[in-house]
């Protein structure tokens, strides 16, 4: 049950109702769950004819959605947002250091790594100016993302590149966080003491089982890479604490990927993000609507999981105490104004996904940004811009979704890729679903909660 | 007996207009539509 300000939903014996605008969460039992569509609809007359014989139970609970109504934790108001919080400064590059890759995955949206050019590397020179046009912004915290292709292919220059842009961190008072996406093929014994030196956050590359992995990730010439790269991956993880995610990608060919992400835990890893494909419709590994009835099972699944261990999915990861203002999730992603890629000869994109399409160069490193309308095409696209967001009760948690997907399969940037959005919806509600289930067993007593709301903020 | 518990009262997100020094979505830990409710404000975390 859905309006344009709440979302109700029922899972594992839990009725959760989200007040979308502020993201308040509450959980309803039997009864109120009943009243709660009188409520909305204010049918107290009806109510008092429905619930005959339970009726000072259904009136109190009527009291407790009024109580949360008029305290703003419930079908609250949507609040507007004039600019982007901080007014929209570059603050975040990603350096396409190599377009070149040592493997040749099946989905990549990067013509396996070179971007429809050349295979090339970026020199330090280029490398130097982009970290110079990102630093004469005045943001106070930046980040740079070293990425491919494969960057390992050109170590050197991440090297240069990190001391160079800490240094300039230092000089002018600011924070840079520094990360790494690597398919860890090239991760030998030097690179790995290399990359453990520079102290990254490092994100690796790697789908799960053996057969699935080479099924999609496969060498150049055909050859499986699992092997490599998951002994790779378990020499490094160790030494970088919680510095890592695994980002692995599910397609039509492992819809199980539960299955996948159980594999990694039997390694002993810990961290990680699965993410679905995005391929046009027709592809073999794309997914579709008929697959969704599956995927939303796996996530239901994959929420049970972190139940019973201790891991860390990437987009479970709903920080409500720590978590982004309303003017930031209402923003979206920065693609384009905040966030900027750049490609081996120093010309800058919207984001990764554009690399390589001349129609989206907004500059260089040596002109800076200078076309202005593209620009302007990204300042506007925020989730009061989109139509379709504005009936979906995940758009604070999604911020109106990915530009580039957008794109790539609609052509349209104020039009969301709807498959992703019904992926998106469906992680949500699991991992809303974790984080009440985690909150009541550390307060209550499994299945009864009436009583036991100690340490809970509770309505008034 | 109450019927209704609120596990999280949320954010005033009308009195939150942000310093915007924040993560800007994508560019960290996934690179595919990375999602705002992942990230985490600079200033409470």
């Amino acid at each position: 049950m859905t309006g344009s300000n709440y979302h109700f939903f029922s899972h594992g014996g839990l009725n959760i109702l989200l007040d979308v605008p502020t993201g308040a969460v509450h959980v309803l039992d039997a009864i109120a769950a009943r009243v709660f569509p009188y409520f909305v609809a204010g049918k107290i007359t009806e109510l008092e004819e429905d619930f005959a014989t339970e009726l000072s139970q259904a009136r109190l609970a009527w009291e407790e959605l009024q109580g949360l109504t008029d305290a703003g934790m419930l079908l609250s108001p949507e609040p507007h947002f004039s600019q982007r919080p901080g007014g929209g400064e570059l603050k975040a590059l990603c350096l396409h250091v190599a377009h070149d890759c040592d493997l040749r995955c099946r989905y990549c949206f990067a013509g396996t790594g070179a971007f429809g050019g050349a295979r090339s590397l970026m020199d330090f020179a280029t490398a130097k100016k982009a970290v110079d046009m990102l630093f004469s912004s005045a943001a106070r915290v930046y980040e740079i993302d070293f990425f491919g292709g494969e960057p390992l292919l050109n170590l050197e220059v991440v090297e240069e590149t990190a001391a160079y842009a800490r240094q300039r961190a230092r000089a002018l008072g600011k924070k840079v966080n520094l990360t790494l996406t690597t398919n860890g093929f090239s991760l030998n014994k030097e690179a790995r003491d290399r990359l453990v030196a520079l102290n990254l956050d490092i994100i690796l590359s790697h789908d799960g089982r053996e057969k699935v992995h080479n099924a999609a990730r496969p060498c150049p010439g055909g050859g499986s890479s699992y092997k490599e790269i998951t002994r790779n991956i378990l020499e490094l993880v160790p030494l970088l604490g919680e510095r890592y995610y695994i980002r692995g990608t599910y397609t039509a060919r492992n819809k199980d990927f539960v299955r996948d992400i159980r594999h990694w835990l039997d390694l002993g890893l810990r961290r990680f993000s699965m993410e679905p494909v995005v391929l046009p419709p027709g592809s073999k590994m794309a997914l579709t609507e008929k697959d969704l009835p599956f995927l939303r099972e796996q996530y239901w699944q994959l929420a049970e999981l972190a139940l019973q261990e201790p891991f860390t999915f990437f987009h479970f990861n709903l920080d409500w105490e720590h978590g982004q203002c309303g003017a930031r999730r209402a923003a979206g992603c920065g693609a384009g104004i905040e966030y900027a890629a750049v490609d081996p000869q120093g010309g800058i994109f919207p984001c990764h996904q554009f690399v390589g399409e001349e129609a989206w160069l907004l500059g260089t490193v040596d002109t800076g940004i200078v076309n202005a309308a593209l620009q302007d095409r990204f300042r506007t696209l925020g989730i009061a811009d989109k139509e379709a967001c504005q009936k979906c009760w995940a758009r604070y948690h999604c911020g109106g979704g990915c530009h580039a997907n957008a794109w790539w399969i609609n052509t349209k940037l104020e039009q969301p890729y709807e498959l992703g959005c019904r992926l998106l919806r469906m992680r949500t509600e699991a991992a809303i679903y974790l984080k009440v289930k985690q909150a009541l067993s550390l307060n209550c007593s499994e299945g009864d909660f009436h009583g036991k709301q100690k340490g809970y903020k509770q309505a008034q | 007996m109450k019927h209704v518990v609120t596990v999280y009262s949320g954010e005033k997100n009308t009195a939150a207009k942000g310093c915007g020094q924040c993560a800007t979505s994508c560019q960290s830990a996934c690179k595919t539509s990375c999602t705002v409710g992942n990230q985490v404000c600079v200033n409470k975390g």
